[in-house]
C-alpha cells in the first residue's frame, strides 16, 4: 500500500478542514486511499482544499501508472536507505552515489566495512605512496557517519617519509571493532623494506573532551587488530578489552598482549621481535618467523599449555634466554619438561595453596642445563591444614646436580613445607650455587601460616643443610627474643 | 487453549484481524513494550502494516518459534523466504522496521543489499526502478569526487 503525503499548513486554515478532509476522503473511497491520521500532514497555502486533492491525485495515478502498483526502494526512507547499504562495504556503497541525486551521500552514513587496499594489481600498475595516501585521505574525509565496523587499509610502503596517524585516528573516531594497517599489502617481495613507521601512543592521539570518550569507546570495543610491517614501541599500551583477534607483523622488537580476556586468535609473524609478553588465555601458537625471540613472559591459560604440552611450543622455546610464567599452579605436572636449552633466568610468579608441593620446579630447573638465576614470587590464596604440616620429601638423587645454577631468590618463603622443601631441594641439587635469598611478605595467608611458628626450626634446618660457600641471606627474618619474625 | 498462552489480536492496516499467541507475537518489540506497559486492551492497531504483509510477517514469527527445529532448516527458510519479488521485501522491511523485529529487518535488508551487490549504477537503475535524475555533468563531477570507489 502507497502512504502519500498531502500537506496542509494548520496556521492558515481553521481547524474545521480537517474534518472535512476526512469527509472528502469518504468521497474518494472508490480510489481506495489509504489515510491515517498520522500519514497526513498539511500544507498549500492558496490552493482551496479540493485543488490540493485534485493534484494529489493526479500524482498519484501517474505514479501507478509508471510502476505498474509495485512499492518501489525510493520510498523507504533515507535511514532504512543507508542500513540498506551498511550491508556492503563501503566501498560498494559508494558506488551507489551515481544511482540519482537521493542517492547521492547515503554511502557517507554507512557503517560496515571501509576497505581500502592497493593491491591485486601488478606491480608496475601500483601507485606511489603519495598519491595512494592522497585517494585515501580524500575518502576518508567524505565518510560523515558517526560509527564504522570495520577499517581496512593497506599498501606497500618502505621508508619513513610518510605517518599514518591519521588513519589510526580515523579508527579511533569511528569507533571501529576490526583495524587493519598494512603496510606491506599484498607480498613482502614488492615492498623492498620495513617501513619506519611508529604506531603511535593513541592515548596521545586524543586529547579533546570528545575524543577521550571516542577513545574509552574505541578500546573497549576492538575487536581485532592487524599491524602489518608497523613498528610497535613497547611503550604504546594496548589495552583492549574487547580484543579477540590481533596479528602483528614488522621490525617491533618487543610487545606486550595483557589484559585481553576475550583474545581468541593472535599471530606474531616478526623477525626482529626479541621480548613478547603474553598474558591470557590459552591459544593456538601465535609465533612465526621469531628467531630473535629470547624473552618470553606468559601467564594464565597459555602459560598453562606451556607447562603442560610442551612439545607444542618447542618450536620457539629451545631459543628462549629468559622465562616468566606467571602460573596458578593447581594439578599435577606432567613430568616431560619444556625444550629450554638456552634458558639462563627464570622467573615464577605463582599463586598455590599452602601445602601443595612444588617440587616439579625443582626437576623443571634441571631441565633448563644453562639456568642461572631462579627467581619465584610465591603467593598462597589458600591453606591445606592436613598437608601443611607434613615432612618435606626425599629428593631422589639420581639426576645430578645442577651447574650453572648461582642464584635461588624466593620471594613469600614461610617456612611451611611448600616453600621449605623447595629450598631444600635447591641446597641439594644446587652444585653450583652461589647465594640463595628468602624473603618475607606479608599477603594475608602468609601472615596466617607466619602465626603458625614454622619459620624458626626451618631455617635452623636450613642453615644445617647449607653447603659451605653458599650465602644465605634472610630479608625481613629476625631473631627477637629467641623467636624468628 | 491452555490457561497460560494468552493471546493477541493484531489488527492491520486493512481491517484485517490476526490473533496470535503472546508468546509469538512478542517477537516485535513494539509489540513487546505495549504489552510490558501494559497498554493492551484488546485489539492492538498496526497501522503501517497490510494484511498481506502480515501473514508473511507471521509465517516468519512461526517458524523461529518451533521448538526444537535444527538451525539448517531456519537457514534454509530464510533462504526460501526472502526470494520474493521486490515489492513484498519493502514492505517488509517497513514492517519489520515498525514492528521493531531486529533480527528480520537485519535479514531482509541483507537481501536487498545482496540485489545492489557487484551492480553498476546503471544496473542498479534498471533494477529498482529509479530514474536517473543526474545530467551528464553532475555524474562527471560526483565520479572525481568519489574516484577512490570507481578504481
Amino acid at each position: 500500500m502507497h502512504m502519500y503525503c498531502l500537506n496542509l499548513m494548520y496556521a492558515s486554515h481553521p481547524l474545521t478542514w480537517v474534518e472535512n478532509l476526512f469527509c472528502c476522503i469518504k468521497v474518494f473511497e472508490s480510489f481506495r486511499f489509504q489515510v491515517t491520521y498520522n500519514t497526513l500532514c498539511l500544507s498549500c497555502v492558496g490552493f482551496g482544499l479540493h485543488s490540493s486533492f485534485y493534484i494529489y491525485i493526479e500524482y498519484n495515478n501517474r505514479r501507478r501508472m509508471a510502476d505498474g502498483q509495485d512499492p518501489k526502494i525510493d520510498e523507504l526512507n533515507e535511514e532504512l536507505l543507508v542500513i540498506i547499504l551498511s550491508y556492503l562495504s563501503v566501498k560498494e556503497a559508494a558506488k551507489t552515489c551515481l544511482v540519482s541525486r537521493r542517492w547521492r551521500y547515503l554511502w557517507q552514513y554507512t557503517t560496515g566495512c571501509f576497505e581500502i587496499y592497493d593491491r591485486d594489481k601488478k606491480s608496475y600498475s601500483r601507485k606511489s605512496p603519495c598519491s595512494f595516501m592522497k585517494l585515501v585521505n580524500q575518502a576518508l574525509v567524505l565518510h560523515q557517519g558517526p560509527t564504522l565496523d570495520q577499517f581496512r587499509v593497506g599498501f606497500c610502503y618502505s621508508g619513513s617519509w610518510y605517518m599514518f596517524d591519521h588513519w589510526v585516528k580515523f579508527a579511533i573516531q569511528k569507533e571501529v571493532k576490526l583495524f587493519e594497517l598494512d603496510l606491506a599489502a599484498d607480498s613482502w617481495q614488492n615492498c623492498g623494506g620495513w617501513s619506519q613507521y611508529d604506531f603511535p601512543d593513541i592515548e596521545r592521539l586524543s586529547s579533546g573532551d570528545n575524543d577521550k570518550l571516542k577513545f574509552s569507546r574505541f578500546c573497549s570495543n576492538l575487536k581485532s587488530l592487524t599491524l602489518v610491517n608497523v613498528s610497535v614501541m613497547s611503550s604504546a599500551c594496548l589495552c583492549f578489552r574487547r580484543l579477540e583477534n590481533l596479528k602483528v607483523t614488522g621490525p617491533l622488537k618487543s610487545m606486550e598482549i595483557s589484559r585481553c580476556p576475550l583474545i581468541k586468535g593472535l599471530e606474531v609473524d616478526a623477525s626482529n621481535l626479541e621480548s613478547f609478553t603474553y598474558i591470557g588465555p590459552h591459544i593456538e601458537i601465535p609465533f612465526r618467523n621469531v628467531d630473535q625471540l629470547s624473552e618470553l613472559t606468559i601467564g594464565q591459560g597459555y602459560c598453562f599449555s606451556f607447562i603442560c604440552k610442551p612439545d607444542k611450543h618447542a618450536s620457539y622455546s629451545s631459543k628462549l634466554r629468559k622465562l616468566k610464567l606467571m602460573v596458578r599452579y593447581e594439578v599435577d605436572c606432567p613430568y616431560n619438561f619444556p625444550v629450554l636449552d638456552n634458558l639462563r633466568e627464570l622467573e615464577l610468579d605463582i599463586q598455590l595453596y599452602a601445602g601443595r608441593s612444588l617440587h616439579y620446579f625443582t626437576l623443571f630447573t634441571k631441565a633448563c642445563p644453562l639456568l642461572s638465576s631462579f627467581i619465584a614470587r610465591i603467593t598462597y590464596t589458600n591453606i591445606l591444614y592436613d598437608e601443611i604440616f607434613a615432612s618435606p620429601r626425599q629428593f631422589e638423587h639420581n639426576r645430578g646436580v645442577h651447574k650453572h645454577l648461582k642464584l635461588v631468590k624466593l620471594i613469600g618463603f614461610t617456612g611451611c613445607v611448600s616453600d621449605y622443601e623447595l629450598v631444600l631441594h635447591f641446597l641439594e641439587i644446587g652444585g653450583s650455587l652461589e647465594e640463595i635469598i628468602l624473603k618475607r611478605t606479608f599477603d594475608h595467608f602468609h601472615q596466617k601460616i607466619n602465626g603458625m611458628a614454622f619459620i624458626g626450626e626451618q631455617i635452623k634446618q636450613l642453615q644445617a643443610n647449607c653447603p659451605a660457600g653458599v650465602k644465605m641471606v634472610l630479608t625481613f627474618v629476625k631473631l627477637r627474643y629467641g623467636k624468628w619474625v | 487453549m491452555s490457561s497460560s498462552t494468552k493471546f493477541l489480536t493484531l489488527k492491520t492496516n486493512d481491517k484485517e484481524e490476526f490473533v496470535l499467541d503472546e508468546a509469538i507475537a512478542i517477537r516485535s518489540q513494539t509489540i513487546k513494550n505495549m504489552v510490558e506497559d501494559d497498554c493492551v486492551s484488546n485489539v492492538i492497531p498496526l497501522p503501517n502494516v497490510d494484511s498481506k504483509t502480515m501473514i508473511k510477517v507471521i509465517e516468519y514469527w512461526k517458524k523461529h518459534s518451533e521448538e526444537g527445529i535444527s538451525k539448517d532448516k531456519l537457514m534454509d527458510f530464510d533462504k526460501a523466504f526472502v526470494k520474493v519479488d521486490q515489492s513484498i521485501l519493502y514492505a517488509l522491511i517497513l514492517a519489520a522496521n515498525f514492528l521493531n523485529d531486529a533480527e528480520m529487518l537485519d535479514m531482509i535488508c541483507q537481501e536487498v543489499a545482496n540485489r545492489i551487490k557487484g551492480k553498476t549504477p546503471e544496473e542498479i537503475r534498471k533494477e529498482f526502478n529509479i530514474e536517473n535524475d543526474f545530467t551528464p555533468e553532475e555524474e562527471e563531477e560526483i565520479r572525481n569526487e568519489n574516484v577512490w570507489a570507481f578504481e
